[in-house]
């Protein structure tokens, strides 16, 4: 099983997309052989950035939509067919500027997709601009002398917004990438993986984590904790946790508005005849 | 027989649930209805009115002069008195105590309309007990209050002696009463629609509150979302998938969707968008009508592609309408635009709408035996054949950066040219095929002058022309736009007359850019109320004489 395709990938030799590009792949890879998932069962979303072409590049369904709108669009496809594992990829640019509404409300509902954030607190493909996770002080060509914004925790976020999965991976750790992303697809509900992501070419940060990154699953961390999960990312000191943060089950969004609707390819249409009777 | 009865009071006085529950009376006693909603963007305070317009001829429109008017307050009446026709009468606040009634049986204020049926039943000496059905038929077990109420308001008059005539049971068939945006609502689930997204916005959330009601029944998906963007987006995932999807807003929320528009042109993913249209710029009126978003419907969406715009001009059109945009988006894979108004919208009248036509989904299927699904495959029409995901040994790369025949990203200059002519393809494809089909109608007599018209003022046009020489063309279908047609009915008419709701006459310069005809006299409306009869009959006249 390879599911590559016949693309020349295009990103910066080192950038962090291949990491995430190549522990998905493999897990997918070990799904669709194991009989676990169909390979037409898939679908991969992915809006505007550098990380966006990533769905060139896999031999699966997939919509390359616009910027920010990765988790409505991902919704609409899992709502009209739920035998689809739909994945999201989304960029820190794409779904906390532009998008970040969508994101959250996407969590809350707890829609049963999955995002991927390629989180590399950068604007790659508009060539190196600060974004809502880019540090305080952040040197970045829109902000020649420093950002003067505080960044923004999207893990965080979408933990106080109901997401039903939250998980941190670093681009350079394929082992435990993949660890995460198979989790992910486990997870019935909405899931959230934020990947650390250096931008080799605007923001390069390898060096910067592998001081800080350390895994929950190392310590004895109790994942099904919200509040820990919180004061987990809230607390100020140089480390950075990575792992599966929090997992709970809820009902998915779906499960509610559809109810038993599963209609796809179901054409055939209710007999309105009868409906009418009650408006004369 | 043609009379028209005004309801008006304040929001919350059931006014429009109503009017509704008289339309509905006069609708089993055999008569036309029309049902017009005049109310404020405001929940309480405001001065708002039903007229029922009841006639054994065929209506399309409210009247605006009133033979009976009811009002609960004196200051609806007063905003509205100018438009008694001769011998109206009128019952207000002063006159009949609207609110003690309601307190004798221990009502609320949304009861009103009930003792204002029952004055109507007296007046017009309509059977009790006939009434008496209809109410319990319609309010079930909230029925006997309201009966109590009716009765009183019966017996009021009854006691006074009030002048009365005796109302003959007319001689139609009952046919179904609903207003527009149930209309919209049917044709969509008749054509096969399986998921409605939206977010609120006057006066289209009639049309969402109509759809979740029934969701179950309809077998359909109706959600409410974060905001128009994500209700766009989702429909056009749903459409991906495989499943007719459709977005209903007003102008507003169309400038919003609009990126996700032109990303709808470019992935060739179909979608249908309602444009229930009222009185622009930005928030300007939102609970009266208009028709000036038609520029933007053809324009929204930046870059290059096809679409679709079709204006229903009443109830009936507004079902078929909607029930054939379906059909063409999924056979073009474009985005399709139902251009509404609040007139017709949240109009109601009864009508006969076609419900057993079917509207079977048209998709060109691909081969199952090619090797190598190509969702962007170039072909003569421009139509390439339509794939979902989930279907076996088949990949669905759809791309909204320019892309291949398989739906990978290409900025090469070959392919930007091939897949900008693939979709000029398709325009040409659409604008031949409606060409062979019907998108203008014809009213009227031969004459030498002819009015040109779209959307809701249709009604009041095919009121005004009738016994003048004089033709109507309604088009339907603004983009592609019937050029052809419209000159062939145009051959010998020298005097054309345009009537549009709005300001800058976007209908009529279209009609002259389009026809090289020019318009002789050019009426536009925008005071956010429709088209009287009265008054366009008098413009015609002018004209004809
Ligand atoms: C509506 C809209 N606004 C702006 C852009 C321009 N744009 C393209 S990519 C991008 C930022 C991408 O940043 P991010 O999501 O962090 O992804 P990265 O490129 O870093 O992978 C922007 C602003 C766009 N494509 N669409
Ligand atoms: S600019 Fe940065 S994010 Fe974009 S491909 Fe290069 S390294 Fe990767």
């Amino acid at each position: 099983m390879n599911l590559a395709t016949d693309r020349k990938i295009q990103w910066c030799p080192g950038c962090g997309n291949f990491g995430i590009y190549n522990a998905l792949k493999t897990v997918l890879e070990k799904e669709i052989e194991n009989g676990t998932l169909k390979q037409e069962d898939i679908t991969l979303v992915s809006g505007i950035g550098c990380y966006g072409y990533i769905t060139n590049y896999y031999h699966l369904n997939s919509f390359h939509t616009i910027h920010g709108r990765v988790p409505p669009l991902a919704t609409g496809i899992k709502l009209a067919n739920p035998n689809l594992t739909v994945i999201g990829f989304v960029g820190d640019g794409d779904a906390f500027a532009e998008g970040m509404s969508h994101t959250i409300h996407a969590a809350r509902r707890n829609t049963d997709i999955k995002l991927i954030l390629h989180n590399n607190a950068v604007y790659g493909l508009t060539t190196g601009q600060f974004t809502p996770t880019s540090p305080h002080g952040f040197k970045s060509r829109s902000t020649p002398f420093g950002n003067p914004e505080n960044p923004i925790n999207p893990s965080l976020i979408m933990l106080l917004s109901n997401a039903t999965f939250v998980a941190r991976g670093f681009s350079a750790d394929l082992k435990h990438l993949q660890y995460i992303f198979s989790e992910m697809l486990k997870h019935r509900g909405f899931a959230f993986v934020e990947v650390l992501q250096p931008c080799v070419t605007f923001n390069n940060t390898y060096q910067f984590y592998k001081e800080r990154v350390y895994k929950v699953e190392d310590l004895n961390y109790d994942s099904s904790n919200l509040k820990s999960a919180v004061d987990l990312l809230m607390k100020d000191d140089e480390k950075i946790p990575t792992g599966i943060l929090f997992r709970t089950n809820l009902e998915t969004y779906e499960e509610q508005v559809a109810l038993e609707n599963y209609y796809l390819n179901r054409n055939e249409v209710p007999d309105l005849t009868e409906i009418i009777n009650e408006f004369i | 027989m043609d009379l028209s009865i005004f309801i008006g009071g304040q929001a919350g006085e059931g006014i429009k649930r109503g009017s509704m529950l008289i339309g509905k009376v006069f609708n089993r006693f055999g008569y036309n209805v029309f049902i017009l909603n005049d109310y404020g963007s405001i929940i309480r305070g405001g001065t708002d009115y039903s007229e029922v317009r009841v006639s054994n001829e065929e209506i399309y429109t409210s009247y605006n002069k009133f033979d009976y008017m009811f009002a609960f307050h004196m200051d609806v009446f007063e905003k509205y008195k100018d438009k008694q026709k001769e011998n109206c009468s009128t019952f207000t606040d002063d006159k009949i105590n609207f609110d003690s009634i309601i307190r004798s049986v221990d009502g609320q204020p949304f009861m009103k309309p009930s003792i204002v049926l029952g004055m109507l039943t007296y007046l017009l000496q309509i059977p009790v007990d006939f009434v008496i059905d209809v109410i319990k038929d319609d309010l079930k077990e909230h029925a006997p209050k309201n009966i109590e109420l009716f009765m009183a308001g019966y017996n009021i008059l009854k006691d006074k002696n009030e002048q009365h005539i005796h109302l003959l049971k007319g001689t139609n068939t009952p046919k179904p009463l609903l207003y527009g945006n149930d209309a919209i609502g049917l044709g969509g689930v008749k054509a096969g629609m399986k998921v409605y997204a939206a977010y609120p916005i006057t006066p289209s959330s009639t049309l969402l509150e109509f759809l979740a009601k029934n969701a179950k029944r309809f077998n359909i998906t109706a959600i409410q979302l974060e905001d128009e963007i994500a209700a766009i987006n989702l429909a056009l995932g749903s459409a991906y998938a495989g499943v007719p999807s459709m977005v209903g807003t007003s102008g507003a929320g169309i400038d919003l969707m609009g990126e996700t528009i032109s990303l709808a042109g470019a992935v060739e993913v179909p979608i249908v968008i309602v444009d229930v249209e009222r009185v622009g710029p930005s928030t300007g009126a939102p609970t009266y009508t208009e028709q000036s978003d038609l520029n933007l419907v053809l324009n929204v969406g930046h870059g290059e592609f096809p679409r679709i715009v079709l204006a229903p001009g009443d109830i009936v059109e507004a079902f078929e309408v909607t029930a054939k945009a379906f059909q063409f988006a999924w056979w073009y894979q474009t985005p399709v635009f139902i251009l509404s108004d609040k007139h017709i919208s949240e109009s109601a009248q009864n009508v006969l709408i076609p419900f057993s036509n079917n509207y079977p989904p048209l998709i060109k299927t691909f081969d199952q035996e090619e090797q190598h699904y190509k969702r962007y495959k170039l072909n003569e029409d421009g139509i390439s054949p339509l794939a979902f995901p989930s279907m076996k040994d088949i990949i669905v790369h759809v791309n909204s950066s320019e892309h291949t025949e398989e739906g990978y990203s290409s900025s090469d200059p070959k392919n930007l040219i091939s897949m900008k002519e693939k979709r000029l393809r398709k325009i040409k494809t659409i604008e031949e095929d409606f060409k062979l089909m019907k998108f203008i109608n014809v009213f009227g007599k031969e004459s030498d002058v002819a009015v040109v018209s779209f959307g809701s003022p249709k009604g009041a046009i095919l009121e005004a022309i009738k016994d003048l020489y004089i033709k109507f063309i309604q088009v339907i279908s603004l983009e592609p736009f019937p050029k052809e047609a419209l000159l062939n009915e145009l051959k010998d008419v020298k005097k054309i007359i345009s009537i549009e709701q709005n300001s800058f006459g976007q209908f009529a310069n279209i009609l002259e850019s389009k026809t090289g005809k020019s318009i002789y006299k050019r009426v536009l409306k925008y005071d956010g109320r429709p088209f009287n009869v009265w008054e366009l009959r008098n413009i015609f006249k002018e004209v004809v004489k």
